[in-house]
């Protein structure tokens, strides 16, 4: 199947034009890391032919901006916030997915917890500010991570609901009948069975909570919460751009979404097309 | 060891009722098959044994307990799904070891009964495979295991036999009789299949439309059925029905005028007779068409068009005729039924 698609020029081209596509930026961005300030603006642009440098990865490290606390702050951020929406959003999804509502109140619930995703995140963010402000939690992970555990949660739980549904409902019901409890029937038999659904759901929720840049600008302030994102754009001043410590704090925070993905991908590829594929 | 009593149990969904006002007492170590037509309510039934729904209303007593409120788990019943509901993720031995892994019996004792049950349904050589790798009669007996290790008061059996072949279906009615009589454990078995539910019940509860049509053993399901549904339901090919009224102690339509029926002058009645009751013969009394011919091997089924009525005869396999040639018969009169066709109840003669 696959080798026949190959030879249909068109579909090939297809292909070949959505890999650089995709992967042009960030080579470009990996090649910019590695450049003396000269060699980013020569015109034309020099791709390969360059003099490689380490200098903006040194300045990433060691100079002004404290680069390896505000990777600390993301790990930490992304992980919790990441785990709390995890345990709660599969929770909701699983109740959602197999719990009879009264009326219509099923419906209705997804339909609100979807909702608060339809609002651009620039309309929230200054009503959190205020409402953090009052609890005293600007400045703090402990907001970040509030602010993105609540986003992610319709995430999750429309995600794995879906998953859910595509176990039958009998594996469970059967668990218990064996003299299992609901929550062990859940823990024994359904959340095996739904691991790639949490990998492919986890990788969306890290990619998210890390890539985040609006929230972290708006409710942190200063180094005990400030995130990579926000270390990224340091890089632009009031006077210059400084585009190779850009490119090189960017690759940096590249890394351990990578290195989770390699971990997950097991699983992650199932989780991708999972009910896209039944039987 | 138990006995089921359901007291005027009631189940509604969305106020659509799926079971209504059911009272009945299994009794220990009985073989009770619910059948029945999709939708009347037979699977609800057993789920609420199970525990898996919750009646409206009414009771459910296992070993004299009201058990209504309680938990799935607290109730001691096994139940073996249509669908087998093997564990995807655990081996054949992981799935059969499940029920004593969850009441925490050790795992020195938890391996030898895995052992002995799985010799009992002939899964010694499988243990370390994963459902998916076995063929469906083997998922089954994986099933069944499953149940058996328990040692349940009751059994429960929605369609366990339904995803097999026709072969193997038959081997596995002849396996699970025989494993019910030796372990003597109440079990109530729903199928909407009628030959698994004459072959294998003690007694048989026909369901329709979320009531109970009748209760009895097999044989006087067949041979003496209270109400149209449960005559027409039974037997394959099904009984014959004829429309027509009593009028002089005879029952007369068009075509037919049958003397000496013991009932009261009626309007509206419906024979029933069946197939193997209807006997072709060149001075049959009754005189109709040939619609169709079907050859079984053992026999052939003649369908005979009258009027608005069509009938189905049972003949000898030597039987020859012709579709459309006239045909003529009687019936066994000893073996005729009548119903009212307003409440199809029977009537007595």
């Amino acid at each position: 199947m696959l080798k026949n698609n190959f030879k249909k020029p068109i579909v090939f081209l297809s292909i070949v034009f959505a890999i650089f596509y995709t992967l042009f930026p960030f080579i470009y961005m990996i090649s910019v890391s590695f450049k003396i300030r000269k060699d980013i603006f020569a015109m034309p642009p020099k791709y390969f032919n360059f003099e490689p440098t380490l200098y903006n990865y040194w300045f990433t490290f060691f100079d002004q901006i404290p680069f390896f606390k505000f990777m600390i702050n993301s790990f930490i951020i992304t992980s919790v916030s990441t785990i709390a929406a995890l345990i709660l959003g599969t929770l909701a999804g699983y109740s959602l997915a197999r719990f009879r509502y009264p009326g219509n109140l099923k419906y209705h619930l997804s339909f609100w917890i979807l909702s608060t995703r339809m609002l651009p995140p620039i309309v929230v963010v200054i009503p959190l500010f205020l409402f953090f402000s009052f609890f005293n939690l600007v400045n703090t992970k402990l907001a970040l991570i509030i602010a993105y555990t609540a986003f992610n949660i319709p995430f999750v739980a429309w995600m794995m609901r879906s998953f859910f549904l595509d176990i039958p409902k009998e594996l469970e019901e059967s668990a218990m009948v064996d003299g299992d409890t609901r929550m062990g029937s859940f823990r024994r038999i359904i959340l095996p069975l739904a691991k790639p659904g949490l990998a492919a759901t986890s990788i969306f929720c890290l990619i998210l909570s890390w890539n985040e840049f609006l929230f972290a600008v708006i409710l942190t302030e200063t180094e005990i919460s400030n995130t990579v994102t926000f270390a990224i754009a340091l890089g632009v001043t009031q006077y210059q751009s400084n585009w190779g410590y850009m490119a090189a704090s960017a690759t940096i925070s590249v890394i351990p979404i990578i290195i989770f993905a390699f971990i997950v991908q097991k699983h992650l590829v199932r989780g991708l097309s999972f009910g896209a594929i039944k039987g | 060891m138990a006995n089921v009593i359901f007291e005027n149990i009631t189940k509604k969904f969305d106020d659509v009722p799926a079971v209504e006002d059911f009272s009945l007492e299994v009794q220990d170590k009985e073989f009770l098959v619910l059948l029945g037509p999709s939708g009347c309510g037979k699977t609800t039934t057993m789920r609420i044994v199970a525990g898996l729904e919750k009646p409206n209303s009414g009771k459910v007593l296992i070993d004299a307990k009201d058990v209504t409120d309680y938990a799935p788990k607290d109730r001691d019943v096994a139940m073996v799904f249509q669908s087998y509901a093997l564990y995807p993720h655990m081996t054949v031995f992981q799935n059969i070891e499940y029920p004593l892994k969850i009441k925490n019996v050790p795992k020195e004792k938890r391996k030898d009964q895995v052992l002995e049950t799985a010799k009992k349904v002939q899964l010694e050589g499988l243990l370390e495979r994963l459902p998916k790798q076995l063929s469906g009669g083997q998922q089954q007996r994986v099933a069944l295991a499953r149940v058996i290790i328990r040692n349940p008061k009751v059994f429960l059996m929605d369609e366990p036999l339904s995803n097999l072949d026709a072969k193997l279906r038959v081997e596995m009615r002849a396996k699970l009789k025989n494993l019910q009589n030796e372990l003597g454990i109440t079990t109530i078995y729903v199928t909407h299949d009628q030959v698994e539910a004459m072959t294998l019940a003690d007694r048989i509860v026909v369901m329709n439309n979320a009531r109970i049509s009748q209760v009895s053993s097999p044989n006087e399901i067949y041979n003496n059925p209270s109400n149209l549904f449960v005559a027409g339901f039974v037997g394959s090919p099904p009984m014959n029905f004829i429309h027509g009224k009593i009028k002089n102690k005879n029952f007369i339509n068009d075509f037919v005028n049958e003397s000496n029926v013991n009932i009261n002058d009626r309007n509206e009645v419906i024979l029933g007779v069946r197939p193997e009751d209807i006997e072709v013969s060149h001075d049959g009394n009754i005189k109709g068409e040939v619609y169709s011919i079907e050859l079984t091997g053992d026999s052939t089924y003649v369908a005979i068009e009258l009027g608005e009525d069509l009938l189905i005869a049972k003949t000898k396999n030597e039987y020859k005729t012709s579709i459309g040639s006239p045909i003529s018969f009687r019936m066994n009169r000893n073996k005729t039924y009548f119903f009212d066709s307003e409440s199809e109840n029977r009537i007595i003669e």
